[in-house]
């Protein structure tokens, strides 16, 4: 039985409370007999002392009696006459019959001794004014007069001398005081009960041990303390060097002495002594008794509630049975209904909780997505998955619990582990809800794309575990690809009239150029080299013009993912000022305020200029397009860019920290503006106020898209008929390097590399390329052989392979891929050193080559600065 | 468990505690502290016991405290040698006694025989003196006294004839108090010495031994008897009109003689070697103890059996070997007593100082006054 349970602690209090009231009772009887007894003891002893008293006065008196009628005899006689006078007699007598009374001495005024008896001649005519009880001064009164006690130099017992003054003179009587031992012998009472009695000075003059008073013992050196003088009597107890002592005092007046009865106090309590074991084992008796009792009448008390705690224990365990109690006591039964009360509630809220689990997991079942519950910890241990998982992951929601298969962390994909973590500790620290869409790999069907909203939740402050939800968005990613390709094309149309413009005037001065030449020619018009370098020159920069014009056209077509790298923000303005202000109605006035140094953000530089362009293409239209027929056409639009640190209103718009860097671009126009419905739904997709035609409605609901991707903040405020501006933050990269200062350092390679006839095989399917680019790396010194195809490239490389050193090959080609000649030309050779060429960025098939051994990539048109630099790090 | 474990210790911690507690140092007392002649020892028994409460009430011997066996030997040379006897087989550390000459004679060889030290207050007898042996004292011994009274009466009183009484009860303290005496006087061949000697253990008349005086007529009365004797002799000589002066030693300056001399007392010279007006802090407090305790005033007997006990708490504070305390207290040679230190020489004797500031004590109007110095060591006005 457990040591707390009722039973055991009722029949504790029962006990308590009975030795309590018992040891009461035993307390205030035992000291009631203490008490009792000890005042029995006291009376006794004093009764004692007060008969020791008085036998011991009688003794005095009895003893003075004849020396006060000798001295009444001798003043009537004057003086002795002789042996033969009445009062010689009377004092022989006396003396005689009282051998206690050692010698009589009267003493003239002048304290010498007239007469001493029993005679002494040595005596006879002595000063006695030595002694200081002789010459204290004379009291004219008869009372007697008592001097310190001495041990007798005749007899060697204690002795007292009694003044008897008579006129001038003075009769002293010097008793022997050896007889107070016999009144001391005779109340000597049981062991220790003894009497004894002292001078004023504490001098013992009465003990049982004679040696004691012989020695003339202080009771001081016995441990007694000194009786107060003239106390009449007096009982208490004292600790001796032989143990506690009761002592009664009582005062003997005459010589100022003390008489005393002194017991042990073991022997004088000795009926408390007795008494006590009794009390003891009385007290024993009745616990035993108590605790046998008790534990009888707590186990009867107690039964009822052993059998509701049996029945509640049953329902502990869920099983709910009528609670079978008979009647008992009132408070019991009380309890009793109370608990089937309970029981019965208990059964319906659990009814309510079934049927709300059941609710809840139909609900989470149906979700498009599933809820869960995770461990914050590195593998986002799962403790509690809904229905969704299997279709989310593959993976059966018991396969993930506990990572007993798979881990939540191991199914993310590796590049977003990081960023997966970071963001969600962050909200964690700030006790925010996170938002994140990242990868996971599904078990059959491969990579998805996810959305997850949750939150931590705390304990003791600390974010122990994350609820929340995820959802498949692999759709919605794939849809919001297309939309980013139309939104293209859109962008195409509206620049392809400005490109188409810049491309006529392209060819125009190339046409132009070549056309002053032929016909020069075919006049035989000599020309001078300094004329023909400056024919070339202008045609070189015709074709780098359009080159440029191609270059951003790919840039704008890209359907790679994007791809995050740090770059300068003011460097991608101002091509996107270049490409745009190309295209711009005439109508319409364009202002720049941008920021002249680099800002250093990390991004994908593609999908950035989009949103920028479409910021400034919506303005134009703003200021064109959408303004009514009869309204005047054009405007002024706005460019600024600065890099700032945000205020507190602006961080506290953008839910970010006060001070936070970032880079801020600002558009705006003076076009038709918006009222706050529109503006209230302008990121929404598929939402215009174009007509048709004009717009996808896709433009702003992307643009918001790529810069929420970009962890930044897209806002806009308009007016009605006066314009718009919006305003577009990125978080600044503070630890960088210069970007823009690293592309500026770059040297010219190309005008210091020199071959000595090394070997280069050039692979592209363009003609002009390959011609173009074989005569340029020839002026340089090495030879090149060249190939249309990557066949062509493979048969010529396996023909020519100790002469080739390095190999230039395009990407795309007909008959075999740059991929696929690269693997052949591997297979002859694991050391083949190939430069991958493609007018395209890196796409994936780019970084596979190169993962697979290829040496480099040159992006065409081809900067010569890269060729000749990578030329140079392969061959020398 | 636990609680039951934890009483056991408890209880086994206490015993341990009382086993350790510590046993207090035995010092013996041997004196006459009954009869007749008991006077000196009641004195000394008290200054005893009053040391005894002063230095236990003070942690007593290094933490131990002082138990104090006292015997009376009742001025027997033979019971003097079975206390010395018991009191060794006692245990004791060193006995304070005997306090007369006679009976330190007889103690010295079984004190030796024994190894225990005998420290007495006022045995003076010179036979003892330097001797390498167990008997050490406090009071300088009768040569300083005797050579200091010779002096004294050969500047004052210039006789041609003393008469000595001499009681032959301690006849070891004053027949060598007396051939002391004598050997001082010989340097004066003109004056002649009278003993006159005496048992006061017999049956005494002082009138017939003062007659004796009378008849021999001499130019002053040396006493070296004990203070009743000298008091009674006293009270004879002025009876017989005897108007001499009387020179005593200092076994009889007790209050004794004050109290049954009388008048015939006035004008008797002691010498002592303390001050009884010295203003020593530690002298005082004694003082007044023993006045509270006793109610009368210190005697060169309690005095010294006082500091009897300082020395041996002091030894054996420094050593608490009990049995080098000899050893102890020939090595550390200086103690401190009530007025001021006290040295020993190796033989155990006190150590005075070649001329000591003498202390001459004359009887007035019923109690002892000091003097001072002999009248050639008196500063002259």
């Amino acid at each position: 039985m457990k040591e707390n349970s009722l039973k055991n602690v009722l029949v504790r209090y029962f006990m308590i409370a009975g030795l309590i009231s018992i040891l009461f009772i035993v307390i205030v009887t035992y000291s009631g007999i203490v008490t009792k007894i000890r005042g029995d003891v006291y009376e006794k002893n004093i009764l004692i002392v007060n008969l020791a008293r008085g036998e011991a006065q009688r003794y005095l008196d009895e003893m003075l009696a004849p020396v006060e009628i000798l001295r009444d005899l001798w003043e009537e006689e004057s003086s002795f006459s002789g042996e033969e006078d009445f009062a010689s007699r009377f004092m022989q007598k006396a003396l005689a019959r009282d051998p206690i009374l050692q010698q009589i001495v009267v003493v003239d005024e002048k304290y010498r001794v007239e007469m001493v008896y029993p005679p002494d001649r040595d005596l006879l005519g002595n000063d006695m004014s030595g002694h200081t009880y002789v010459t204290l001064k004379r009291d004219p009164s008869r009372q007697l007069r008592w001097s310190d006690t001495f041990i007798s130099g005749k007899t060697g017992n204690p002795s007292v001398a009694v003044l008897l003054p008579m006129g001038k003179k003075t009769m002293i009587a010097y008793i022997d005081l050896a007889y107070l031992n016999e009144i001391v012998d005779m109340m000597a009472i049981g062991k220790t009960g003894m009497a004894f009695i002292i001078d004023r000075k504490g001098t013992l003059i009465a003990h049982p041990d004679n040696r004691m008073v012989q020695e003339r013992t202080n009771i001081v050196d016995l441990g007694i303390p000194q009786p107060e003088l003239n106390v009449e009597q007096r009982t208490r107890i004292v600790s001796t060097a032989e143990g506690d002592k009761i002592i009664s005092a009582s005062y003997l007046a005459p010589g100022g002495w003390t008489i005393f009865f002194m017991q042990d106090t073991k022997e004088a309590f000795a009926d408390l002594y007795r008494a006590f074991p009794s009390f003891l084992i009385g007290l024993v008796v009745y616990t035993l008794l108590a605790i046998i009792l008790g534990n009888i009448f707590v186990s009867r008390t107690v039964q009822p509630i052993t059998k509701l705690s049996s029945a509640a224990k049953n329902a502990a365990k869920g099983e709910y049975r009528q609670v079978q109690v008979a009647d008992s006591y009132t408070e019991i039964d009380e309890l009793r209904d109370s608990f089937a009360t309970m029981v019965e509630a208990v059964l319906s809220r659990e009814a309510a909780l079934i049927e709300n689990e059941r609710m809840l997991s139909t609900l989470l079942s149906n979700l498009p997505g599933m809820a869960y519950r995770c461990v914050n910890d590195e593998n986002w241990t799962m403790v509690f998955l809904s229905d969704g998982v299997k279709s989310l992951t593959g993976y059966e929601a018991e396969e993930l619990l506990l990572n007993k298969v798979k881990a939540w962390g191991d199914l993310i994909h590796e590049e977003d582990r990081l960023m997966v973590y970071k963001q969600i500790q962050d909200s964690l620290e700030e006790d925010k809800t996170f938002e994140l869409v990242y990868r996971i790999t599904h078990k059959e069907d491969g990579l998805k794309w996810i959305w997850e909203k949750g939150r931590g939740i705390y304990k003791g402050g600390r974010p122990l575990f994350i609820e929340g939800f995820v959802t498949d968005i692999t759709e919605l990613k794939e849809k919001d690809k297309q939309i980013q390709n139309i939104q293209k094309i859109e962008i195409l149309g509206e620049l392809a009239g400005g490109l188409a413009h810049d491309f006529n005037n392209v060819l125009g001065g190339i046409a132009g150029t070549l056309s002053i030449m032929k016909l020069k020619r075919q006049k035989d018009i000599p020309m001078e080299d300094e004329e023909i370098r400056r024919y070339v020159q202008t045609i070189e920069n015709a074709i780098e013009r359009a080159s440029s014009i191609v270059q951003e056209l790919l840039t704008l077509s890209q359907q790679k993912e994007p791809v995050k790298e740090k770059l300068d923000f003011s460097e991608l303005l101002y091509n996107v000022v270049r490409i745009f202000e190309n295209t711009l109605d005439k109508s319409i006035t364009f202002k720049t305020d941008l920021y002249p140094g680099p800002v250093i953000i990390e991004g994908d530089k593609t999908q950035l200029e989009q949103v920028l362009l479409n910021l400034c293409i919506n303005a134009s239209h703003a200021m064109t397009l959408m303004r009514g027929n009869h309204e005047t056409q054009g405007g002024t639009l706005t460019l600024t860019s600065e890099p700032l640190h945000l205020s507190r209103e602006e961080a506290a718009r953008q839910g970010r920290m006060p001070g936070e860097p970032m880079a801020r671009v600002t558009v705006s126009d003076t076009g038709v503006g918006m009222d706050p419905e529109t503006k209230a739904r302008i990121f929404e997709p598929f939402f215009t106020t174009k007509q048709r035609y004009q717009g996808t409605g896709l433009g702003l609901a992307m643009a918001d898209s790529i810069v929420k991707r970009h962890n930044g903040s897209l806002w806009v405020e308009s007016e009605k008929g006066k314009g718009s501006c919006f305003t577009l933050y990125l978080p600044l990269l503070l630890d960088h390097p210069d970007v823009r200062t690293a592309h500026l350092s770059e040297d010219e390679e190309s005008e210091k590399v020199t071959g000595h006839g090394e070997g280069i095989l050039l692979v592209d399917d363009e003609t002009i390329i390959r011609e173009t680019l074989k005569e340029i790396i020839e002026i340089h010194g090495f030879r090149v052989f060249t190939a249309s195809d990557g066949e062509e490239a493979v048969r010529i490389y396996q023909k020519e392979r100790a002469r080739i050193s390095l190999v230039i090959m395009d990407m795309l080609m007909p008959r075999l891929s740059g991929e696929e000649a690269f693997l052949k030309m591997k297979k002859m050779n694991p050391e083949v050193k190939v430069v991958l060429a493609s007018g395209f960025k890196k796409d994936e098939r780019i970084s596979r080559t190169l993962e697979k051994g290829a040496i480099g990539f040159l992006q065409k048109p081809v900067d010569l600065k890269n060729l000749f630099s990578l030329i140079k790090e392969n061959i020398s | 468990m636990g609680k039951r474990f934890q009483c056991l210790w408890f209880i086994t911690l206490l015993l341990l505690a009382a086993a350790c507690q510590k046993q207090p140092v035995k010092i013996g007392f041997i004196g006459c502290i009954t009869g007749k002649g008991s006077d000196l020892g009641l004195s000394a028994k008290n200054g005893i016991l009053l040391a005894r409460d002063y230095l236990n009430a003070r942690k007593g011997i290094n933490g131990r405290e002082i138990e104090l066996i006292i015997r009376d030997n009742a001025m027997d040379p033979d019971k003097t040698v079975e206390e010395v006897k018991s009191l060794s087989s006692q245990g004791v550390a060193a006995i304070i006694g005997p306090l007369t000459s006679t009976a330190a004679m007889a103690a010295v060889q079984e004190a030796e025989k024994r190894k225990i030290l005998l420290m007495s207050p006022s045995a003076t007898t010179d036979a003892l003196t330097g001797v390498d042996d167990w008997f050490f004292r406090i009071q300088p011994p009768n040569s300083y006294e005797t050579r200091n009274i010779a002096a004294y009466i050969m500047e004052e009183i210039k006789p041609k004839k003393i008469a000595a009484f001499i009681d032959l009860s301690n006849s070891s303290y004053t027949l060598n108090w007396y051939e002391s005496f004598k050997k001082d006087m010989s340097f004066f061949r003109e004056v002649t010495l009278i003993p006159m000697k005496f048992d006061s253990r017999d049956e005494v008349s002082y009138f017939s031994m003062v007659r004796g005086l009378e008849i021999e007529n001499p130019d002053c009365v040396v006493l070296i008897v004990n203070g009743l004797d000298a008091a009674l002799i006293c009270q004879q000589m002025e009876k017989m009109k005897m108007d001499l002066p009387v020179i005593s030693c200092i076994w009889a300056k007790t209050k004794e003689f004050i109290y049954h001399a009388g008048t015939s007392g006035e004008g008797v010279i002691f010498f002592q070697h303390y001050d009884e007006d010295n203003s020593e802090p530690s002298y005082l407090t004694f003082k007044e103890l023993y006045r509270e305790r006793y109610h009368s005033n210190p005697d060169y007997a309690a005095h010294s059996a006082f500091e009897a006990l300082m020395v041996i708490h002091q030894a054996l504070s420094l050593d608490p070997d009990e049995k080098r305390l000899r050893e102890t207290i020939v090595r550390q040679k200086v103690f401190q007593g009530l007025q001021g230190t006290i040295s020993f020489s190796p033989q155990g004797d006190p150590l005075y100082d070649a001329s000591p500031e003498k202390k001459l004590v004359i009887v007035k109007n019923g109690t002892f006054v000091t003097i001072g110095a002999l009248k050639s060591e008196r500063k002259q006005p």
